[in-house]
């Protein structure tokens, strides 16, 4: 059998990707790099038994991920969910969003033509920027759903939360996101 | 039944990327959005945002 040998730099370039990865989760600079850390050494350890069967990223990834979820087991351990919940309930900010009759208070727009809009640098600074100001408990559960792209069982088994509450909390992710992107970016006269 | 407003249609466009909806769900949500402009960007809006993050991601992987 042959051993396929991954190089330090091999795993070195992928650095910034991971980096990004884990401070949408994580949310917090330190343990961001602290995971990445983490992985980079985890990889150089069983570089030798990387097969070659997915790319070096995606191997990194799956590393990282898993990096991801012990930390976010702790946290949901350490900070449950629905105790204490100071973000405001599902109803608070539909209350905000919508009028007393179900409608739109202020409709969303219309963003135009998407690739032109992601290949623009400063809305991708401003996404950043938005993203990382949702309520904690919202976010935990929508960055495993985009980024870490699991899947809502992973998520309830993970935070310890119902199905239907992740959903809640998904739809309430979507709504703020698209709030402050309206507002910082698309609603610029 | 109720007829679902933009609030309840608001959830069904996010829940349809976690779970495929109802017959019935699906059935209101196509009817509301052929007359819903807002709504209509919303579930755009909502596509948008997924890519936006794959491509925050995929940032400077060029460099």
């Amino acid at each position: 059998m042959s051993v396929i040998a991954v190089d330090i730099a091999q795993i070195e370039q992928h650095r910034t990707y991971l980096l990004r990865y884990a401070s949408l989760q994580l949310r917090d600079a330190g343990a961001a790099e602290d995971a990445v850390q983490d992985t980079l050494m985890a990889a150089l350890e069983g570089a030798d038994r990387f097969a070659g069967k997915s790319s070096v990223k995606t191997w990194l990834t799956g590393i990282l991920k898993h990096k991801i979820i012990d930390h976010v087991r702790c946290q949901s351990r350490e900070q449950p969910l629905l105790s204490g919940d100071s973000e405001g309930s599902e109803s608070d900010m539909a209350d905000v969003l919508f009028l007393a009759d179900g409608h739109w208070r202020h409709p969303p727009s219309n963003w135009g033509d998407p690739d032109k809009v992601l290949e623009n640098k400063a809305f991708m600074a401003v996404f950043e920027a938005c993203a990382k100001i949702l309520p904690e408990k919202t976010a935990r559960a929508f960055m495993m759903r985009e980024v870490m792209e699991c899947d809502t069982g992973e998520i309830c088994k993970e935070l310890n939360v119902t199905t239907t509450n992740c959903w809640v909390l998904l739809h309430r992710a979507r709504l703020s996101l698209r709030e402050c992107l309206e507002a910082r970016w698309f609603g610029k006269p | 039944m109720k007829i679902p407003k933009c609030r309840d249609i608001s959830i069904l466009i996010s829940r349809q990327h976690e779970t495929p909806l109802t017959p019935g769900e699906s059935l209101w949500l196509r009817f509301h959005l052929l007359i819903c402009e807002g709504c209509r960007n919303f579930q755009n809006n909502v596509r948008v945002m997924r890519s936006a993050f794959k491509r925050y991601l995929d940032q400077g992987k060029d460099h």
